[in-house]
């Protein structure tokens, strides 16, 4: 019998006609990257419990409050029946974050049962954060009043002119000045921009497009974790950096904090965060700083369409009509520019623009990377405080959703998958058989009975080959 | 066997049926076969019965006939006719050809109680699952539960269905269809013509006219569809046809019906002007003359006579059953109706009018005697803002029991500001375990959560067995209770066989699905076919009773 | 491996689909008059601790969570939390979230304020009068929000002391407002059953509970009521019991399956009398068989 599989043929695939997507990671997604070590390093910090814990899904939350004060292992099989049956598929995605994230460990129990048990330094340190005990925070010295506090509403004007400096300058706006070295080193790092081949200077990249498209808190924890990527580069501690970071975080907006205390390291820090405006401070040496609403509740990625009910948050200022008509009330160029991303720019006054959709516009947003959903997501997130107030349908008119998607798959007509190719069967028994163990195991992509070849995905390959060893031994 | 009435229809001797030589009749409801010198049928068919007859084929030494019955049952005729194998091939050929004729006449009186209990028992999914449970397991006879249980079923099917009226809208329901090259398809169906000669008379006696003798009836429709009768109110084509003379006779008709007059006096039918609706309500539109007399005068004409034409198609039925009945009723209302007086009508018409425009809901009552209204006196109002419970443990403290609460309360509240308690003693860990375990399932405070559950653990298809177990079990049950008390003998027997398939369904269809209970949801297994069983014994008891009641009679 | 990815993807849509805003409401009864507080003062301590920290859980669950603590008297209600005027400046001393010890420092701060102040008069407490303050504020809340923001608002009771009769028209008017606004109501009841705000939960689809013991009194607390009714179904949490909606008679104030209505005012009573008390409608003696015609029975 010949030796099918010596003859097949890897389908080079290699060339990824999709491109590589801005990949946003949250909170979670980060800590399982890191080792158990650093975690359990971490863990140290209330701060970071609390966050960690924040970023849980809903149930984990609830399994670990009702654990919280328990000291023993519990079995697994009693937490499994807290939930309810219909919802057992998420019981067990549930128990897989909590141990991935080193929240739980097993543990067994007297009579051989399998239990969990919570980790006891974030049961430790989580139980400091909700009900007291422990170290202070580092920042939490005890300050005099401030002769010349700042309000929140300087603070947001503050940081909001700050970050957009940031965002101006990888438009290439005018406002080239106020971005230092540093921060352009990192929107390099983070793939955003790239040096032109020509003269050196830093240009946009397809990312740095869908960058802009996202919310502002998504955008600032995005690029602080970038920055966080070479932190250790600078000689600083990831895990100080983070346990601040987080600090800032669950501080007050509007309150002043004392940089008493803090190591040189975390003081470098709290400069370059001062630099993107995640914080104010008066003069370098002033000895306290202010936290801005960039900084707080940085993780908060998952909850994006939920509205903070703060009164002073930014109002939106797009208005989309059913007849593709975009209305944007800003004079900023920053905003011009991003609605002429995927719009087509009809007219423009001194506070509003006003473009429409067409298909044309939205392809050439989508052939530059831009998806369906960022431009979808953009025009939600912004949309008027009008186009909110009826409350249960969307913000947008349907029709152009709809619209904007059916444009995006009209660009998505082939898949490409990488696979291996299997052809030149004896017979057709022999083509049978392996074509049914492929698709059982769900690694068949593609096949045909009159011709005998049929394509394998790459990942079944190997095991798609073992087993016809074993078969053709067998035979 | 054979009876005087009976009509033989064909006689071949020298037909050979198991070895026997004998004579084949085919007679008008049956075949049959007598042997030779005997007197008494032996074989004897009913058509109904044949479900089909094959031949030998040609060239084959035996020439025979085999009829095939719905049982399965087969009888095989040799045919021995001594002239020779020709003779005997036009003898089986005569037999053949009849029976041919003759079947199918029969075949499609069983088909059709066929599909008529086929299509109930689709149309009736309940049905159709009592079907199943009962007869396909044998507990009882198909005869059985077609006149038993199925009755209610059948029955409705026998009732004489409501006569349906002639749609308003059926000549507006033929949707002609293009046939590509610049001309119109119309289906018409038979149903259709019913309703177009219903409603237009003079159609139907042009029809009778013309078909078959002058033309054929595809010609005919085509001309009417063709027709300006057909296209009146359109504008075009003024040319001569056949139909021409039929609009004549409608507008005789029509005249004659306004006439009549229509007896609801809100309807107007002899204003054919076009009127928007707010007219009469203080605005006069200056009628503009000649202008949108014509097309819009015709249209409402054509509106108006056709709902006179449908309303009449119905009317025309009840005439005529009362026809029937041999009471010349319709013309002596007629003439009742035109004797009555002008001021009758009038009455009549304001009678009619009052009716619409009042709603009995909103009309005050006029009895103005009852207006002494009585007072409603309410003491102790207080009762009704009192709770469901028995009340009254409030007790009221003097000033000095509160300064001492008060008092002991700040004393607390004076340690809040000086440390917080440690959690360990806010919840230690041995009251945490505690409630955890009373708030587990199966705890203290979660009683009540396993019975609640117990309808979601039963799975679907069990629940579905269930259902259809009660059904049939109520169905053979009913029958079995209706038969008390036993008055007749019949009744009697019935008892006895309900009796038995009750418990010919006990064994057929509970036993197994509680054993399968058993196997599968052990936990429930009583829980759910306890009633069922409570059900049972409750027949079997009273079967017993009455069984023991007379024996000793 | 694609599939498992899939089911996670789901699962995690599912638990994003639960984010809006959640507001919660705490009534705190904070009577002295109550019998655990007379016996032993300390338990104040113990409970005020507890639902601190279960209102600060209900803050750890999202960021944007908000809560409200109202401390309910014989006499009076009144916001503990947030407090009036400005929030109090507060340094961390710990460890803990500074938003958390702010909650604490308010908490205690205002209440020891209203105890010293207030003068106790019964051991009933005007809960009914609380919850309609607390509707109040959920509706003002809810009135001021920014358009197209979600607020899942619900109140959570904790009492010590019993039922009372007098505010039964109150608490009714209550529940049934707050089913209408969907507002869940919970209740904790520390001390004794309280069938009629039961009901309240009951007609709100809210959780009650009767704490067993006062010890575990948080853990019981985070396991039943600091899931938002959203999340609820997902869990398994104590089954809704019966509630117990027979009413009480005029004359005897019993609980009466059945019992005889008054045609005219309908009262109910639990013995046939030939004159309505309520209303002094006078009805025919009955006959041993005209007892029908003027007497209806019905069946609560």
């Amino acid at each position: 019998m010949a030796q099918n599989d010596t003859k097949s043929n890897h389908i080079n695939n290699s060339a990824r006609l999709q491109p590589a997507n801005l990949e946003c990671k949250n909170l979670h997604d980060y800590l399982k990257t890191r080792s158990p070590a650093v975690l359990e390093r971490l863990y140290n910090h209330p701060t970071i419990c609390l966050a960690v814990y924040r970023e849980l899904p809903e149930l984990a939350r609830q399994y670990v409050i009702r654990i919280l004060f328990v000291e023993q292992p519990v079995p697994q099989a009693v937490i499994a029946s807290w939930g309810h049956q219909k919802y057992a598929k998420e019981h067990s995605h549930v128990c897989n974050v909590l141990s991935e994230l080193s929240v739980w460990q097993e543990a067994s129990i007297r009579g051989g049962l399998a239990g969990w048990l919570l980790s006891p330094t974030f049961k430790r340190n989580l139980k400091i954060a909700l009900l007291g005990g422990g170290k202070p925070w580092t920042m939490s010295s005890a300050l005099d009043p401030d002769n010349k506090a700042r309000d929140v509403a300087f603070l947001d004007a503050y940081s909001a002119e700050r970050w957009e400096c940031v965002l101006h300058y990888m438009v290439g706006s005018q406002q080239q000045e106020g971005i230092s070295a540093d921060a352009v080193r990192i929107l390099l790092h983070a793939g955003l921009m790239k040096r032109d081949e020509e003269d050196g200077s830093p240009v946009i990249t397809r990312q740095g497009f869908q960058f802009l498209l996202l919310d502002r808190q998504a955008q600032v924890w995005h690029f602080i974790l970038q920055y966080l990527d070479t932190v250790e580069q600078r000689g600083l501690d990831l895990v100080e950096c983070l346990t601040f970071l987080f600090q800032l975080s669950f501080s007050t907006l509007g309150k002043d904090y004392s940089t008493e205390g803090m190591s040189a390291g975390l003081l470098i820090f709290l400069q370059h965060l001062r630099e993107f405006g995640l914080v104010y401070q008066r003069k370098r040496k002033a000895g306290r700083f202010y936290p801005t609403r960039l900084a707080l509740n940085i993780t908060c990625l998952q909850d994006k369409g939920a509205i903070v009910l703060e009164e002073d948050t930014p109002k939106g200022y797009i208005i989309v009509e059913t007849n593709y008509r975009i209305y944007a009330y800003t004079d900023s160029n920053l905003q011009v520019a991003l609605i002429g991303l995927f719009t087509e720019l009809l007219y423009r006054f001194p506070n509003v623009v006003v473009g429409v959709l067409t298909r044309d516009s939205v392809r050439q947003a989508l052939k530059g990377g831009i998806t369906a959903d960022q431009i979808i997501g953009y025009l939600t997130q912004h949309a008027h405080t009008q186009m909110l107030t009826n409350e249960t349908k969307s913000p947008l008119p349907l029709t152009v959703i709809d619209q904007i998607k059916l444009w995006e798959l009209e660009r998505n007509r082939l898949v490409y998958s990488e696979g291996v190719l299997y052809s030149q069967f004896l017979s057709q028994a022999d083509f049978n058989v392996l074509k049914e163990y492929a698709q059982t195991s769900g690694y068949l992509i593609w096949c045909n009975k009159e011709k005998r070849t049929m394509v394998v995905s790459k990942a079944g390959h190997d095991d798609v080959k073992k087993f016809w060893k074993r078969y053709s031994k067998g035979n | 066997m054979t009876t005087s009435s009976e009509e033989i229809l064909l006689q071949v001797p020298h037909v050979r049926y198991k070895k026997g030589d004998g004579t084949l009749y085919l007679m008008d409801q049956r075949i049959a076969w007598m042997m030779e010198n005997r007197d008494t049928v032996s074989i004897s068919h009913h058509y109904s019965d044949i479900k089909t007859q094959k031949i030998s084929p040609e060239g084959k030494a035996k020439v025979q006939l085999q009829v095939v019955l719905h049982n399965g049952v087969s009888s095989t005729f040799h045919f021995i006719n001594r002239n020779g194998t020709q003779a005997q091939a036009a003898d089986r050929d005569r037999v053949k050809e009849l029976l041919q004729t003759l079947l199918p006449k029969f075949k499609r009186k069983v088909d059709r109680e066929l599909e008529e209990k086929n299509r109930l028992l689709s149309s009736n999914p309940a049905l159709l699952q009592l079907y199943k449970d009962l007869v396909m397991t044998e507990i009882v006879t198909s005869e059985e539960f077609w006149a038993q249980h199925a009755s209610q079923y059948t029955k409705a099917q026998n009732t004489q269905p409501q006569e349906i009226g002639v749609s308003g809208a059926f000549l507006a329901d033929i949707k002609p269809q293009t046939d590509g090259c610049n001309g119109l398809k119309y289906n018409i169906t038979a149903d259709i013509i019913e309703s177009i000669f219903k409603t237009y008379p003079a159609v139907k006696k042009k029809y009778i006219e013309h078909v078959p003798s002058k033309m054929s009836e595809a010609q005919f429709w085509t001309k009417f569809f063709q027709s300006h009768y057909f296209h009146r109110d359109r504008k075009y084509a003024e040319s001569k046809d056949l139909f021409t003379e039929c609009g004549k006779i409608d507008d005789q008709e029509m005249k004659r019906d306004i006439q009549d007059g229509v007896k609801d006096p809100l309807v107007d039918i002899t204003s054919f002007e076009d009127k928007s609706l707010d007219e009469g309500y203080g605005t006069e539109v200056e009628k503009l003359p000649g202008t949108f007399g014509t097309v819009s005068q015709a249209m409402i004409k054509r509106f108006n006579q056709h709902s006179i034409m449908v309303l009449k198609a119905s009317k025309n039925k009840t005439d005529q059953t009362s026809d029937q009945n041999g009471l010349q009723e319709s013309s002596t209302s007629a003439k009742v109706k035109d004797s009555r007086p002008e001021g009758d009508e009038h009455l009549n018409k304001k009678l009619r009018i009052q009716e619409k425009i009042t709603y009995e809901d909103l009309e005050i009552s006029n009895d103005k005697s009852d207006n002494s209204k009585i007072q409603l006196n309410l003491s102790k109002v207080e009762r009704y803002l009192h709770g469901p419970m028995p009340g009254g443990n409030v007790e009221q403290f003097s000033p000095n029991e509160a300064a001492i609460l008060t008092r002991a309360v700040l004393q607390e509240t004076k340690q809040w500001q000086n440390s917080r308690q440690p959690s360990n003693i806010l919840v230690n860990p041995a009251a945490a375990v505690g409630a955890l375990g009373e708030l587990s399932p199966g705890g203290a405070l979660m009683r009540g959560f396993q019975e609640q559950s117990l309808a979601q653990l039963v799975p679907a298809d069990i629940e579905k067995e269930v259902r259809h177990l009660y059904l049939s079990l109520c169905e053979l049950l009913s029958h079995f209770w209706k038969c008390f008390p036993p008055t007749t003998p019949q009744l009697e027997q019935k008892i006895v066989k309900m009796h038995e398939a009750i418990q010919r369904f006990h064994a057929a269809k509970l036993k197994p699905f509680e054993d399968k209970l058993i196997r599968e949801l052990s936990p429930l297994s009583h829980h759910l076919t306890k009633h069922l069983n409570q059900l049972l014994n409750a027949s079997y008891q009273k079967f017993n009773n009455w069984q023991k009641i007379k024996n000793i009679r | 491996m694609n599939n498992t990815e899939e089911i996670i993807k789901d699962a995690i849509e599912d638990v994003s689909s639960t984010d809006d805003v959640s507001l919660l409401v705490i009534i705190l009864d904070t009577n002295p008059g109550q019998r655990i507080l007379r016996e032993n003062p300390h338990t104040l301590t113990q409970i005020i601790d507890s639902v601190i920290a279960f209102a600060n859980a209900h803050l750890l669950q999202k960021a944007q969570n908000k809560l409200v603590i109202m401390a309910c008297h014989s006499r009076a209600s009144q916001f503990i939390y947030p407090g009036l005027g400005k929030a109090l400046d507060v340094r961390q001393i710990d460890g803990q979230y500074e938003a958390f010890t702010l909650v604490e420092k308010t908490v205690k701060l205002n209440l020891s304020k209203l105890l010293s102040e207030s003068i106790t008069v019964s051991n009933e407490s005007l809960l009914a009068g609380a919850i309609a303050m607390a509707l109040c504020y959920i509706h003002r809340i809810h009135k001021s929000k920014p358009p197209g923001c979600k607020i899942n608002s619900r109140i959570l009771v904790l009492t010590a002391s019993g039922d009372s009769a007098s505010q039964y028209m109150n608490y009714m008017n209550v529940f049934f407002t707050a089913q209408k606004q969907n507002v869940v109501i919970d209740v904790c009841a520390i001390d004794q059953h309280l069938s009629l705000l039961q009901q309240g939960c009951d007609i709100t689809n809210g959780m009650y509970l009767k704490i067993p013991q006062l010890q575990g009194l948080l853990q019981y607390l985070l396991w039943v009521f600091l899931p938002e009714p959203p999340i609820r179904k997902k869990l398994v949490l104590p089954p809704p019991v019966k509630v117990d909606y027979r009413a009480a008679c005029f004359c005897h104030r019993e609980l009466i399956d059945i019992g005889y209505v008054c045609s005219v005012c309908l009262s109910i009573f639990c013995k046939f009398s030939p004159i309505c008390t309520t209303c002094h409608t006078v009805f025919k003696i009955p006959g041993p068989l005209a007892v029908k015609s003027k007497k209806k029975k019905i069946k609560l």
